[in-house]
């Protein structure tokens, strides 16, 4: 049985460990690395739910790298160590990513069975992972810093997939020069914050910070980084390249790391720089409605598929930035519609991250079946794979926040609290869902409607089926029962990151 | 497990949806069984589509929503020039991103 205390970091250095071993056991034999592979993203899995029961039972998890023991965090009333602090907060982010990664990797199987390169690329993946892990578990500032950089260099290679292909190098070239800027702003983010305090640690900050011009600098440079990482409006460009170029389960990785994003964006303007300024809050809500229209408004010209998810994917950022941005200007310490707004926004993660993941998994098993991404060349797909057509049409009810899928529940707690905070951002938010469901009902008659394909078509393997399948239960069972989920999972992770004084105590 | 979301101003139970939608669609289909079986047969007409016959490709993801987007013509040409994919403007838009966001919260 693991000891609870190491959890924490055993949850980052699992993923690493398979990362570096994956190649060696390729070397033998590729079904042995696909056990291996399949065996560490199963443990982790495990030491994420372990992560989550052991903070919901006990509280924040605290985590002293290099201590004689875990919890000695602050030698001598200084935190200079390398912390991991987890609460409700971070422990849901890192079961998603974790799950999420599981079910990548479950239909690389059939879909990249034919790779010649799939140690690399499931080293490259167990890699996303940790640094995914790590930018959601560390509670040290520089630390984020390197963890933005082992995501930001393993999703470049991952993009770069089709070597072949000229599109995707420059796809990936392009990734890697604008998460190098964003690294860079967060670096001397960092290094503006360290230079007034002689501090990295989150939660020593968030009980020293004064609120500064300098610390005002600091917090836009840090705001900007994560949504350029997160693909907000107007840093949004890069997205649709990446995602475009990318296989759909590396897509999905993409979309999982841009949520992570999102979640340290939350984290700095909640804990470590509370309370921020209603400012901060209206310019959130504002660059949210705006990704929300370009999204939709972009998506309904593609002819893409890949391109057309991925601008909605843009519009699904805008209505998380919408309702954690409405919640940011209404203190959610008090009022209600503040909560709701912050939970709506944090339950969309969830079923972004679902309802996106399905849909992009769909279209790589449409890209499988025909070799082509242009919906002008495709149709007649539901006669011969009525499966797939089903599938595709859960994820598109579902993104379009219709009921009863789970993308429907976020949305109305999101609807609800803002048309309170602005009836305008409101309604803008209501006809971004609209468009949402044009967007998907021109994809879905174009793939799955219409002419016969005049090629001979095989089949899916069952593994993909089994990805897909996984998605498409989990968007189900939160759709039926989504007050169970808020109950357990959101409104722990939302008082988590509306309580500072929690994250602060656990440290000092 | 509790099936009623409470929104804070109103609630959300899926289960007295699929109820309702059911219940509806039970109704529909009674009502679609009082036609005649045999009603519409060989009196269709050929698809027509802006006038011409539909050709065997039949209508294309680029032909939908064409009104849509004619009527936002100005709007989708100023935003299709906008998205150059050339790098050195993603990263102007970042900066200009993080000028504004300075001007919001610093200098205001």
């Amino acid at each position: 049985m693991i000891n609870s205390e190491h959890t924490a970091i055993m949850l980052i250095a699992v993923p690493l460990l398979g990362a570096f071993t994956t190649a060696v056991f390729g070397r033998v034999s590729s079904s042995l690395r696909n056990i291996w592979v399949l065996a560490i993203l199963a443990s982790t899995e495990l030491l994420a739910v372990l992560l989550g029961v052991n903070v919901l039972e006990k509280g924040i998890n605290v985590y002293a790298l290099g201590a004689s023991f875990p919890t000695l965090t602050s030698p001598e009333g200084f935190p200079v160590r390398i912390i991991l602090e987890v609460d409700a907060m971070n422990a849901l982010i890192s079961l998603i990513a974790c799950t999420i990664t599981l079910i990548v990797v479950v239909y690389c199987l059939g879909f990249m069975r034919e790779s010649r390169v799939l140690d690399k690329a499931y080293t490259l993946i167990l890699l996303l992972l940790t640094g995914m892990l790590g930018l959601t578990l560390t509670g040290d500032l520089f630390n984020l810093f390197v963890f933005f950089e082992v995501v930001s260099i393993s999703s470049a290679a991952l993009i770069a997939f089709y070597v072949h292909r000229g599109q995707s190098l420059e796809a990936a070239f392009k990734y890697m020069v604008i998460s190098a800027t964003g690294a860079l702003i967060l670096l001397f983010a960092v290094a503006i914050i360290y230079s007034q305090y002689n501090l990295l640690s989150m939660a020593a900050l968030a009980a020293s910070i004064k609120y500064t011009f300098l610390d005002e600098v600091a917090l836009v440079l840090l705001i900007s980084a994560f949504l350029l990482k997160a693909g907000s409006v107007p840093a949004h460009m890069w997205k649709p390249d990446a995602y475009g170029e990318a296989p759909a389960p590396v897509a999905v990785m993409l979309l999982t790391s841009a949520l992570v994003s999102l979640y340290v964006l939350f984290r700095i303007t909640y804990t470590v720089f509370n309370p921020v300024t209603p400012t901060i809050g209206w310019t959130l809500a504002l660059l949210g409605v705006l990704s929300i229209f370009l999204g939709v408004s972009m998506a309904l010209i593609q002819t893409k598929l890949n391109r057309l998810i991925a601008y909605s994917a843009i519009a699904e950022i805008g209505f998380i930035l919408l309702g954690v941005g409405s919640s940011l200007t209404q203190s959610p310490h008090t009022s209600k519609v503040g909560f709701n707004a912050l939970s709506g926004g944090l339950f969309h993660i969830l079923n972004d991250v679902l309802d996106l993941g399905l849909l992009f998994l769909a279209a790589g098993a449409i890209y499988y079946l025909t070799r082509e991404n242009n919906m002008n060349r495709l149709g007649g797909l539901g006669k011969t794979h009525p499966v797939l057509g089903v599938f595709f049409l859960i994820g598109l009810l579902a993104v379009s926040g219709l009921p009863p899928f789970n993308g429907f529940a976020s949305k109305l707690m999101i609807y609800e609290s803002v048309y309170f905070f602005n009836p305008l951002f409101a309604i803008i938010g209501i006809l971004g869902s609209i468009l949402m469901a044009a967007v998907y009902v021109k994809a879905f008659y174009s793939v799955f409607l219409g002419v016969f394909p005049p090629q001979e078509l095989g089949q899916i393997p069952k593994s993909m089926l089994a990805a897909m399948g996984v998605l498409a239960l989990l968007i189900l069972v939160i759709g039926l029962y989504p007050a169970t989920v808020i109950k357990y999972l959101i409104t722990p992770a939302a008082d988590a990151l509306i309580n500072p004084g929690d994250y602060i105590g656990g440290v000092l | 497990m509790n099936l009623v979301l409470a929104t804070g101003f109103g609630f959300w139970n899926p289960i007295v949806f699929i109820l309702t939608l059911m219940l509806l669609m039970i109704v529909s289909y009674l009502i679609w069984r009082q036609g005649e079986e045999n009603q519409g047969e060989g009196i269709q007409g050929n698809a027509f589509f802006s006038g011409d016959l539909l050709m065997d490709k039949g209508v294309q993801a680029q032909n939908l929503y064409w009104g849509f987007t004619s009527a936002l013509r100005e709007y989708y040409d100023w935003m299709i020039k906008q998205h150059t994919g050339i790098i050195n403007d993603y990263v102007a838009w970042f900066i200009a991103l993080t000028a504004a966001l300075l001007l919001l919260v610093v200098a205001l």
